[in-house]
């Protein structure tokens, strides 16, 4: 077996997982905050409080830095699909380009389009038109989001036509694009992104709070994160039970090696979930195991004797990583859960008056909980992501076209160098912003910003 | 031909991308290049002038991309895996000056920020000319081996003067024609400043100069990999050349004093027309000296998906664009974000 470090498949592999773990943290949060800052600065529209005015203006920041990284860290990424996957390309082309290129002109170009005329326009256009051009750029980010996830599903559940010498057809377009895991895998995403991005919005008020800087204004961002995180977390839990559900009809292997489960189960025994287990491929067992009889069956079929297919009853060269898979889902369903309780807790200090101004401070475990959670919600994002793709292998596109069949054929010197530069780069983009982002917060907002006369008012509530 | 329409209408919907992408960006890239030459003190405003328009100029390299993908499978593949290194290289100069542009609004020492928008635009100009060159100078081929430094051809260096010219005509068309209207008083304060202005009609007639003394090479190369005669393009030709002239001429008069009016639309045509000249040659070729359109292009039902989005999507997105660009042509766009 070839070093990993002289195999150009594995060093292209790796740059793509860079790329792409590294990309995927810009548009949750652009996507999110896109529809926070339209959010809030409908609700100034609607109630004239210039308070959320200043938070339209004040998220509006961090979204600019976002989609700075978000956009340099993003066009690598389509331009590897032909740089380190050219074989791959030319085999999918007729699909997948198409489906980037309406991506590309539907959903990115329109978000670049209004991006400057929401960062800009604040005084030079109507309050409504800006509106109208906010609800664009998150138009265009979501819309974006769902392209994506379209793409990225058929690679896991292709649909709509076969390949013929080597190349993919399309046959049915419309079967192609609504695939067997887009039901499940584009909300999934989408509420990933709000939800991550409410405890962004949250961690950084929390921050905020904890130190008593414009805690009149941090509680306010603070408690519509609360509020997102009652409603999306719950969701979240329930369209990541759809997922899984569908995991375990489209791609048994994915799931058997999430959960470690070497055995198929028999018709009159439910097969056990595992809490943690550290298999051995070789021998194909557990070393360590710790097991709940039932819980898989009940998880992937919503039926206690359902039957899950186990890892020995598919071919070994066509079985994904274990370890990885299993401990990636298990920090997500952790992380998850977490996100759920704090949510209540917060629901549950507010109820009982704790979230009031004056002693919203003292709230410190709380407060503490949900700056954890902020990246945590990241770290969420990515080890799903892990889950999804690394348990796609050996297939770049599922049960059709192996990964190590699509590389382009390049020198391993040659691509452990532009690893090795797309690292370094990324590790410099993150430190930027996370320099900027810092001084933003040091910062604060602009409490002396007066909004724009709102066309529609007369009372003139949009003054302070 | 035996090949479909939807090939033909694919070749001249990318070529019109590609110029969207050439002709816009290359405002914004020639900004930042002038920004280098002009004093220090009015690298700001020249620099402030592109900040509302220029990332939506550089989305249409993405489009580009991803078109190429869809519609020219076959292509895509060969080009960018031939060309790994330069395409990785316009990667990281694309990301400097991206970045350099966008944090420099938030940094405290400002200045080396907007010298690394330079610098990062003059990388991403002359990458991209290398690119340009070695697609139509036959140095990328379907044949070629991935990842080489075959790009390093002296081939491709019509490709990329041309497309150094083409950047400093349309930056230096932007800024000519920035302060048109002395009487806006917004103008006046962020307005560039007596060098800027002097530079940018320097670069304009050196620009326009240099984009067509470069043309004429890269099609001479591109006739002899079509195996034709100037004589046999004639009937492209010299319409073209005729549309190029009436341009020129109209560009030198915009630069005067008494006129009423941008040089920019006379240096979009004049870059446009180029661009023309070369794809009309190549034509029906894609990649030189053998791959064909027809032979890199998806099948009809994707091409035909591809048309139907881009009939639905393209009109607004030109309309949107068109009113972007009316709204942030006079005034810098960051003035009102502090």
């Amino acid at each position: 077996m070839e070093h990993f470090l002289t195999d150009h498949i594995f060093l292209s592999r790796l740059q793509f997982a860079l790329t792409t773990a590294f990309h995927i943290i810009w548009p949750v949060l652009t996507i999110g905050l896109s529809l926070f800052i339209f959010a809030a600065e409908a609700l100034w529209l609607r109630t004239g409080d210039a308070a959320w005015y200043r938070h339209a203006r004040f998220w509006t920041k961090f979204f600019l830095l976002a989609f700075a990284v978000g956009v340099a860290s993003g066009v690598p990424l389509e331009f590897q699909f032909g740089t380190n996957w050219s074989r791959f390309s030319a085999a999918t082309g007729n699909f997948l380009g198409g489906i980037l290129s309406v991506e590309a002109t539907t959903g990115f170009m329109l978000e670049s389009v209004f991006l400057y005329v929401m960062i800009a326009g604040w005084k030079r256009i109507p309050p409504r038109v800006h509106l109208f051009a906010t609800g664009m750029v998150a138009f265009g980010a979501s819309l974006s989001a769902f392209w994506i996830m379209v793409a990225n599903s058929w690679m896991q559940t292709p649909a709509g036509g076969g390949m013929v010498d080597g190349v993919y057809h399309v046959t049915d377009r419309m079967a192609a694009i609504f695939n067997p895991d887009l039901p499940a895998s584009f909300p999934h995403m989408w509420l990933a992104c709000l939800t991550s991005t409410a405890f962004a919005v949250g961690g950084v008020s929390a921050w905020h709070l904890l130190r008593g800087k414009n805690a009149e204004f941090f509680l306010r961002s603070f408690k519509a994160a609360v509020l997102a995180a009652l409603v999306l977390a719950p969701l979240q839990a329930g369209t990541g039970d759809l997922s899984g559900r569908t995991v375990a009809k489209t791609q048994p292997a994915k799931l058997a090696a999430t959960e470690a489960h070497w055995n198929t189960n028999s018709p009159d025994e439910g097969a056990a979930w595992s809490i943690i287990a550290w298999p051995d491929p070789a021998n194909e067992r557990n070393v360590v195991e710790l097991r709940v009889p039932y819980i898989l069956s009940l998880l992937a079929t919503h039926n206690p004797l359902g039957t899950v297919t186990g890892l020995k009853d598919i071919p070994r060269d066509e079985r994904p990583p274990i370890t990885i898979l299993f401990y990636s889902f298990r920090i997500m369903i952790v992380t998850g859960t977490l996100m759920i309780l704090a949510a209540f807790w917060a629901l549950w200090a507010w109820r009982t008056g704790r979230l009031a101004p004056e002693n919203v401070g003292k709230q410190r475990r709380l407060l503490k909980l949900f700056m954890i959670l902020a990246p945590l919600s990241f770290l969420a994002v990515w080890t799903g992501w892990i889950m999804r793709e690394v348990g796609r292998q050996p297939w770049i596109l599922y049960g059709q076209l192996r990964t190590a069949e699509a590389a382009t054929p390049l020198h391993p010197g040659t691509v452990g160098a532009s690893l090795g530069g797309f690292g370094l780069v990324s590790v410099l983009l993150l430190g930027l912003f996370l320099v900027f982002s810092a001084r933003i917060l040091r910062k604060g907002p602009d409490m002396d910003l007066t909004p724009p006369r709102r066309y529609d008012a007369t009372d003139g509530g949009g003054r302070p | 031909m035996d090949h479909s329409i939807f090939v033909d209408v694919w070749y001249a919907l990318a070529v019109l991308i590609l110029f969207l992408y050439v002709g816009l960006s290359g405002i914004d890239l020639g900004v930042c290049l002038l920004s280098l030459l002009v004093p220090r003190e009015e690298t700001e405003d020249v620099l402030e002038s592109i900040d509302g328009v220029w990332h939506a100029n550089q989305t249409w390299l993405v489009v580009l991309g991803a078109v190429l993908f869809g519609a020219f499978p076959l292509l895509y593949a060969t080009l960018l895996s031939t060309l790994y290194v330069p395409f990785i290289l316009l990667l990281a100069m694309l990301i400097l000056r991206g970045v350099a542009l966008e944090y420099r609004e938030e940094a405290t020492g400002r200045h080396p920020w907007r010298v690394a928008a330079g610098l990062g635009a003059l990388g991403v100009v002359l990458v991209l000319g290398t690119i340009l060159g070695a697609m139509l100078g036959g140095v990328a081929r379907t044949d070629g081996v991935a990842g080489t430094l075959d790009f390093l051809h002296p081939a491709t260096f019509p490709a990329v003067l041309h497309l150094l010219f083409s950047a400093l005509l349309l930056g230096g068309s932007w800024l000519a024609g920035h302060d048109a209207e002395p009487d806006d008083a917004a103008e006046q304060m962020s307005g560039n400043g007596p060098r800027a202005k002097t530079l940018a009609r320097d670069a304009v007639v050196v620009g326009a100069l240099g984009v067509l003394a470069t043309a004429w090479p890269i099609c001479l190369r591109l006739l002899e990999a079509a195996h034709a005669s100037a004589r046999d393009m004639l009937g492209f030709y010299l319409p073209l050349g005729g549309v190029g002239l009436v341009a020129l001429i109209l560009l030198l008069r915009s630069l005067r004093r008494d006129w009423d009016g941008s040089p920019l639309p006379w240096a979009l045509t004049l870059v446009g027309t180029g661009i023309a000249a070369f794809f009309a040659t190549l034509h029906p070729l894609v990649l030189p000296p053998a791959l064909t359109a027809a032979q890199a292009a998806a099948p009809d039902d994707s091409l035909k998906f591809l048309a139907g989005a881009f009939a639905l999507a393209l009109p607004p997105l030109l309309v949107f664009n068109a009113w972007q660009y009316r709204l942030f042509r006079r005034r810098s766009a960051r003035s009102e974000t502090r």
